[in-house]
């Protein structure tokens, strides 16, 4: 059997995506917050950084993982599904 | 008690939700583990990435970051030699010749194949051995993460030992062995992106890695020209000892026989994605040095003093953290921190549970068990076996080293365990009862080193500790031999599958692209491990 024929549980690739989508968005917040309270040093402001670059990161990942079940009804549920199509980015159709 | 870090509410909240997100993971996964299978072995259904990084994220937990950045602040360069000679060797090993045979024989633990391979008493006293060594280790990780949190914010050693046991029987007991691997591949990425701008800034600040070099003694910058002489480095051990303990024994015995490593292989969708498991593993210990070794060294000018009074060598990276991150990064370094402590706690007790589940209970005490019953019984051992880790930890307080204590029992457990395995595998002639007291004596001449013969009489803790791993096995090793010439050895047809001459080598050789294929991918890394040893000869 060829090793992409069968499918794992769930993606890991979502709760990888997800985890750094949170700290990224929570490091960049905490780094605006240095940011403009004028605290303009290089290790304050890494918080800013970093945190853009995990959330571009997590992005990638989530943006490319098949999402649970669960998670799909719970963000129908919560009406963060349309959101969340909004927020997709262009992609090539498959024939 | 003056702690180190003084963490703001952002670094809580940082911490607070990867507690939150474990949690939740074994949640997702809960319904989806039906079977005894599902539980103990994930479905079988991991592709090699997954099962590849699990790998590596078992063994990157007990004082695995801190201790290696401790040691490489204590030891230098030298220290790096866990990585590549007591690691990728056996790795490759393990990838190329015993996964086929793990994974060919559908076993679904280590002792299982012992019982294929040489007997029921075999694999009970394997199993007990692994048992019993699993939450002493877990028990340890669950220590150390407690003393640390201690030391780094000031939490009670008692109240951060209770709650990372309630979070890992939560996690592992809903999802099992898949809820265990989910967490160590999410926290092998936290703890890359949690570590790795430390060395980055903290090369930047001693002027590049020449800079580097040249504010650290001589000996500290080399691994292999400084062992002509046990005298020529701080570890206290010649390339001969190296080579034969740490490059051979030590290594080969953890990497190829501890069942908590294989097991995350064994979840793997076929034996392709089984043997490139560990080669990914491989090829990750390569460059798992920049964030486990070299902030290590780069602490050693920039904080000097560590290893005199109150200040530990552990406290290395702890306080490369404090020196280069501001809130917010806190909180991101000391979750990777807590999340390599725990992947370490949560393989240990996945691994207790299965073989106690597998090899202990359905063996001896209800063989007849429905596997609805078993799963019932893999979650219950699994808070048990959280239960008894907490006892552990407390016993491993009352030793002076954990580090040492650890290398210990290695070296009494898995060394002469692969010397079983070794001849087991790759010699038809030995006889169930020559690896069951080839094994036993094995054992009892580690133990009897540890207990009469004092570690200065090799030089150095970490110098016995390599020493015994060699004994034990070779006594392990001459006492099969001898003994299997004296027994009955199996029949060529109950040995079908579990001796390397004598398995079904279609599947292994099937046609694959030539970069697909393992022995392309070893040929690879074993050229990288030349390179990386002739540029820090």
């Amino acid at each position: 059997m060829k090793e992409n024929e069968t499918k794992s549980f769930v993606d890991i690739k979502f709760f990888l995506g997800l985890i750094l989508l949170i700290y990224g968005l929570i490091l960049t917040i905490n780094g605006l917050f240095f940011y403009f309270t004028n605290v303009f040093e290089f290790s304050q402001d890494i918080d800013l950084f970093y945190g853009l670059f995990l959330f571009v990161i997590g992005s990638v990942f989530y943006r490319k993982s098949s999402k649970p079940e669960r998670w799909k009804r719970a963000l129908a549920h919560s009406g963060m599904e349309n959101v969340e199509k909004r927020m997709k980015w262009p992609r090539k159709i498959k024939e | 008690m003056t702690v180190i870090f003084q963490p703001t509410l952002v670094d809580y909240l940082i911490m607070a939700i990867y507690f939150a997100f474990v949690i939740f993971i074994g949640y997702l996964l809960r319904s989806r583990v039906k079977t005894s299978k599902d539980f103990f072995l994930s479905g079988r259904s991991n592709p090699s990435w997954i099962s590849g990084l699990a790998f590596i994220s078992a063994n990157m937990g007990a004082l695995e970051l801190m201790g290696m950045c401790a040691g490489a602040y204590e030891y230098g360069l030298i220290q790096i030699q866990f990585y590549w000679l007591g690691a990728v060797p056996a790795i490759l090993f393990l990838a190329l010749f015993m996964m086929p045979l793990y994974y060919g024989t559908k076993v679904r633990s280590v002792p299982e194949y012992l019982k294929l391979r040489y007997n029921e008493a075999t694999r009970g006293l394997n199993a007990l051995t692994f048992a019993i060594m699993t939450l002493l280790l877990s028990g340890i990780s669950m220590y150390a993460l407690a003393l640390i949190f201690n030391v780094l914010i000031g939490w009670s050693v008692h109240e951060s030992i209770i709650l990372s046991a309630l979070i890992i029987g939560v996690y592992v007991g809903l999802g099992g062995l898949t809820s265990s691997i989910y967490n160590e591949i999410i926290q092998f990425f936290l703890i890359w992106f949690g570590i790795i701008l430390l060395p980055l800034i903290g090369l930047n600040e001693v002027g590049g890695w020449n800079g580097l070099i040249n504010k650290i003694p001589e000996s500290f910058s080399h691994i292999w020209s400084v062992t002509t002489n046990p005298s020529q480095n701080a570890m206290g051990v010649d390339w001969l000892g190296m080579i034969l303990g740490l490059g051979f024994v030590l290594s080969f015995g953890y990497w190829c026989t501890d069942f908590l490593v294989i097991q995350r292989t064994l979840s793997a969708r076929n034996i392709k994605a089984a043997q490139k498991a560990p080669l990914i593993g491989g090829a990750i210990k390569l460059i798992l040095p920049i964030i486990a070794i070299l902030p290590g060294l780069i602490a050693l000018p920039l904080i000097p003093g560590l290893g005199t009074g109150d200040l530990s060598y552990n406290l290395a990276l702890p306080l490369l953290i404090k020196r280069y991150f501001p809130p917010g990064l806190i909180g991101l370094g000391l979750t990777a921190l807590m999340a390599g402590f725990m992947s370490g706690m949560s393989g240990n007790i996945t691994a207790f549970s299965t073989v106690w589940t597998d090899d202990l209970y359905q063996a001896y005490i209800n063989p007849k068990a429905s596997d609805k019953h078993l799963v019932w019984m893999g979650r219950v051992s699994v808070i048990a076996g959280v239960l008894i880790s907490i006892g552990t930890a407390y016993i491993a307080m009352s030793f002076p080293s954990i580090m040492d204590y650890m290398q210990a029992l290695f070296s009494i457990v898995n060394a002469p365990l692969f010397a079983t395995f070794l001849l087991g595998m790759f010699w038809k002639r030995t006889t169930p009862w020559g690896g069951f007291f080839g094994l036993i004596i094995g054992i009892l001449s580690g133990i009897t080193i540890f207990a009469l013969i004092p570690s200065s009489y090799f030089g150095s803790v970490m110098a016995a500790n390599i020493w015994r791993a060699w004994w034990a096995w070779l006594i392990c090793f001459v006492v099969t031999i001898s003994i299997s010439l004296i027994t009955k050895p199996k029949k060529n047809e109950e040995l079908k599958g579990a001796v390397y001459s004598m398995i079904e080598k279609g599947e292994i050789r099937a046609k694959l692209p030539w970069y697909s294929r393992p022995i392309t991918w070893a040929v690879g890394i074993t050229i990288c491990l030349i390179i990386v040893n002739i540029i820090f000869f």
